[in-house]
């Protein structure tokens, strides 16, 4: 009930921009989004061995560079915080 | 010289068709010649959102396959000299042209168009890969919900694939008493899950449905789509115009409105 309520109090559109996020990433990368928020705290916590991070702030971005046939660089990036 | 552009979105349902007409519309307001094609076989839709559905003799299927010439099948616009229509047919499907014969189509029209602008059916199929094969460049539509966007993402991808070079970004129904009620993504918020060119935004507005009822366009019209759809077509013809402040243009409106409601 309670964890219901805390959905519901914050606006739709903050709920809906992380979703839509989260599939986007999870579609472009290929995997689940329980696999995306693994991956996610595990490159913080490989980051924060060697730097010193402020968690929240972070945003970290992927980029998946695949050699195209026209030889070309096929780049995505995908925002995962 | 000549451009050719396809404007898709993945989803349908997020204004592919109303986008096609109204850019089109805009760029014939230009004084461009302009012919706009509808890919979608078997689902016709741009002949009705242009109000020419009665005009119909030949279509494109009967072009690819020759049984007439490319200018009689061609549907000269109500209001605008230089746009023309060129209609689907309604009683075949997909297979029934191919991308090689898309992009030898498009390559004649070129020689008699400034813009040649291609209404892509929904999805990912063969409606596409023959949308896409003749573009130069791709205009994708899409609206501030989770299903659309995702879709968007999906054929932005799909466009890189295929070399697809300028690809900009239409996000359409934009409800901006939502927006500013936090209950609805903002542009500014679509833009940074795609992270491609915004083209323009139009405002989710009645004008826009009506419009479509009786078969015109929105654009030329007094109204805030209008202007959006306009200032698309301008900057697809190379000039430079500045975003319309969707927020605070409403804002006076909706604010009149919610006095009367007080009442």
């Amino acid at each position: 009930m309670g964890q219901r309520q805390d959905r519901y109090s914050r606006a739709s559109g903050r709920i809906a921009k992380t979703r839509t996020r989260l599939t986007v990433a999870s579609d472009r990368l290929d995997c689940n989004q329980t696999e995306l928020a693994q991956m996610q705290e595990e490159v913080l916590d490989l980051l924060s061995k060697y730097m010193n991070l402020d968690r929240e702030s972070l945003k970290i971005r992927i980029e998946i560079i695949r050699e195209t046939k026209r030889g070309t660089k096929d780049v995505k990036t995908i925002q995962i915080k | 010289m000549s451009e050719v552009l396809v404007v898709t979105s993945g989803k349908g349902g997020v204004g592919k068709t109303t986008s096609t007409a109204n850019i089109g519309a805009g760029l014939a307001r230009l004084n461009k010649k302009v012919v706009l094609i509808d890919t979608d076989i078997g689902l016709r839709n741009l002949d009705v959102v242009m109000g020419l559905e009665n005009r119909i003799i030949y279509n494109l299927v009967d072009v690819v396959e020759g049984n007439c010439r490319v200018k009689q099948a061609l549907i000269r616009d109500k209001h605008y000299p230089g746009l023309y229509l060129l209609p689907s047919a309604q009683t075949r499907d997909k297979s029934a042209v191919s991308p090689e014969q898309m992009i030898k189509l498009v390559d004649g029209l070129t020689q008699l168009f400034d813009y040649v602008l291609l209404d892509c059916p929904a999805g990912i199929e063969q409606g596409f890969r023959n949308a896409t094969a003749a573009a130069q460049r791709a205009i994708v539509v899409t609206t501030p919900e989770v299903s659309a966007i995702r879709d968007a993402d999906r054929i932005i991808g799909l466009l890189q694939a295929d070399g697809i070079k300028k690809i900009d970004l239409i996000v359409n129904r934009i409800r901006v008493d939502m927006v500013r009620r936090g209950e609805m993504m903002s542009v500014e918020d679509v833009l940074d899950i795609l992270a491609i060119n915004l083209l323009g935004a139009i405002p989710d507005e009645e004008s826009v449905v009506i419009a479509a009822n009786h078969g015109e366009f929105v654009v030329g019209s007094n109204t805030l789509s209008g202007q959006a759809y306009m200032n698309i077509a301008r900057r697809i013809a190379g000039e430079t115009v500045p975003l319309i402040d969707l927020e605070n243009s409403a804002t006076l409106l909706h604010r009149v409105a919610a006095l009367f409601r007080r009442k």
